[in-house]
């Protein structure tokens, strides 16, 4: 910061302090808030009572992901690993898969597909995970950038995960720092590990139209 | 020497119209500092501005994020739909609603974060494993407990970057943060911790590297609610740059840091004690006028509101900062998933 600049934010600094400093209020709300959880996550029923206010997003993206991962060969030692990430998004709940034939298509702005092939990881793995893989995503179709999930991979991303029987889910070492979060639920058939994702958050769509 | 021109037409003036000009001022009477530490003010001055990083809110943001519950507050994918908020347009998480969970513990206003992590290599080659990390947030939320009082509030933006590598034997990091905002409430400032209480709003930046080479850099200011030191001081403004004596060159000072530190009175007075010159063309010059900058003694020079106090002088000892004062996150602090909170 130049000087000139630093003396003016000091005046400001000075200037600003009197009023509201320390004003920590907010629209709090009332305590006696009638609860209602739904029982469900993240679904957007409004969670307060008639007389209290509780935003609900005016718009919801669905974010799901799935694929398989096919463990090679057969019956083990497993050697190596392929298979893919499907990711599809849609906006307040309209699918492109309804088989409503007469509906208007449906365009997404993310429909992506990669491939997935992996190695055994030799690393230390996360407690009770088996098997673990160092996979690497390349991107077959759609564009990414479409998508709003900052956690996908990148074409060439290689990431490392464990199936965690004890909690039926994939989990990826986050940064490859021995950080094992869950990453998706999924189940093991033989050698197939099927795995899918699914949440629905809320999302802008507003700013995106403009 | 801005003043100088102004001076010589007003002087001119008033030898033609002979201008009466008033009273002249009252001369500034000081603040009495009897019994005031000095050294050790400015010392803890430092002390908390470089202690004003992103890792205060986004230690207390985990901490929010984690009490989320199902539909309080609402995910989003990206930016939240709120309008006339500057809220970034890019990939990340953010949690935007005015809700109360069924225990009454209420989520109000937004938060939006970007974070991300890196490890590569391995500490036992020789090359060793670095870690890269960065993290971000921009809010205005404040989360409160069923007794109202307020958990975690923050209004601004704070974004931090760590280098860390590390080997056999050996480490050496880089961290720099970015904190401007106001921030409050019992998570980030545990009265029962007995450290600052009240919060603060800041606009800081801190530099700071580790390992092979301790150095500092900080700017910027802060002003507590509540917290004080001794007794009388509710702000700090720093403008410096130092480095530990093995890592300096040569002709450079070990004793005392290029730039100043000041500290402001409840009453407005800033007493700023001017160390070496920050650079060529010093901030030290503007506002003060101090030809002869402080020489390389471990001592300031004393301002107050600007003007130099040449009987007083405060030699404060900040060599704490090599001493363990500067630290940094670990790079797993710099981890956080929602895929397990948002199930699916």
């Amino acid at each position: 910061m130049r000087p000139v600049n630093l003396v003016l934010s000091i005046a400001l600094f000075i200037g600003c302090k009197s009023d509201g400093d320390a004003d920590t209020s907010a629209d709090l709300l009332p305590d006696d808030t009638p609860p209602e959880d739904t029982g469900e996550p993240w679904e957007f029923v409004d969670t307060g009572g008639a007389d209290t206010l509780d935003d609900v997003p005016l718009d919801t993206l669905t974010l799901r992901e799935w694929g398989t991962l096919t463990l090679t060969p057969a019956g083990g030692p497993y050697t190596g690993l392929s298979g893919e990430l499907f990711v599809q998004e849609y906006e307040n709940g309209v699918r492109p898969d309804t088989g409503d034939t007469d509906a208007e298509p449906v365009i997404l702005g993310c429909d992506v597909a990669y491939g997935v092939a992996g190695v055994p990881f030799t690393g230390t793995p996360c407690d009770g995970c088996s098997p673990t893989f160092r996979v690497e995503f390349s991107l077959a179709s759609g564009d990414r950038s479409g998508c709003h999930d900052p956690e996908l991979p990148d074409d060439e991303d290689q990431w490392t995960l464990a199936w965690r029987a004890a909690t039926e889910d994939l989990a990826k070492d986050w940064g490859d720092a021995g950080l094992w979060q869950h990453w998706s639920p999924g189940q093991v058939t033989g050698d197939v590990v099927t795995f899918e994702w699914q949440v629905t958050v809320g999302v802008s769509l507003e700013e995106e139209d403009e | 020497m801005r003043a100088l021109p102004f001076l010589l037409v007003l002087a001119a003036c008033k030898a033609e119209d002979d201008l009466d000009l008033g009273d002249p001022p009252e001369e500034l009477e000081l603040p009495d500092l009897t019994g005031v530490d000095l050294k050790a003010a400015y010392a803890a001055g430092l002390t908390t501005a470089l202690q004003a990083d992103t890792r205060v809110a986004w230690n207390a943001h985990v901490a929010t994020v984690a009490m989320a519950e199902p539909g309080c507050p609402d995910f989003f994918a990206g930016t939240p739909d709120l309008e006339e908020m500057d809220v970034p347009e890019e990939p990340a998480w953010s949690w935007a609603d005015h809700c109360t969970q069924p225990s009454g513990r209420t989520f109000g206003g937004f938060a939006w974060w970007q974070n991300d992590l890196a490890v590569t290599g391995d500490v036992e080659d020789a090359e060793g494993a670095t870690s890269e990390a960065f993290r971000r947030i921009v809010a205005d939320g404040v989360v409160a407990g069923a007794d109202d009082v307020v958990a975690y509030e923050f209004d601004g933006e704070a974004s931090d970057s760590l280098m860390f590598a590390e080997g056999e034997g050996w480490s050496q990091w880089t961290y720099s943060s970015l904190l401007d905002g106001t921030m409050t409430g019992t998570i980030p400032f545990d009265p029962a911790a007995g450290g600052i209480v009240g919060g603060y709003r800041a606009e800081m930046y801190v530099r700071s590297t580790g390992g092979d080479a301790q150095t500092v850099e900080a700017r910027g200011n802060v002003y507590w609610f509540e917290h004080r030191i001794a007794e009388r001081f509710d702000s700090v403004a720093v403008n410096l740059l130092w480095g530990a004596p093995d890592s300096l060159a040569p002709e450079e000072c070990p004793l005392e840091p290029r730039g100043w530190i000041g500290l402001r009175t409840e009453d407005a007075y800033w007493f700023d004690i001017v160390f070496q010159p920050r650079f060529d063309d010093d901030p030290t010059g503007d506002p003060y006028q101090n030809i002869e900058y402080s020489p390389c003694d471990g001592c300031g020079t004393l301002y107050v509101r600007g003007l130099e106090q040449t009987d007083i002088t405060v030699c404060p000892d900040l060599s704490f900062l090599w001493n363990g004062g500067l630290t940094h996150p670990e790079p797993n602090d710099f981890a956080l998933s929602i895929r397990d909170q948002l199930g699916g």
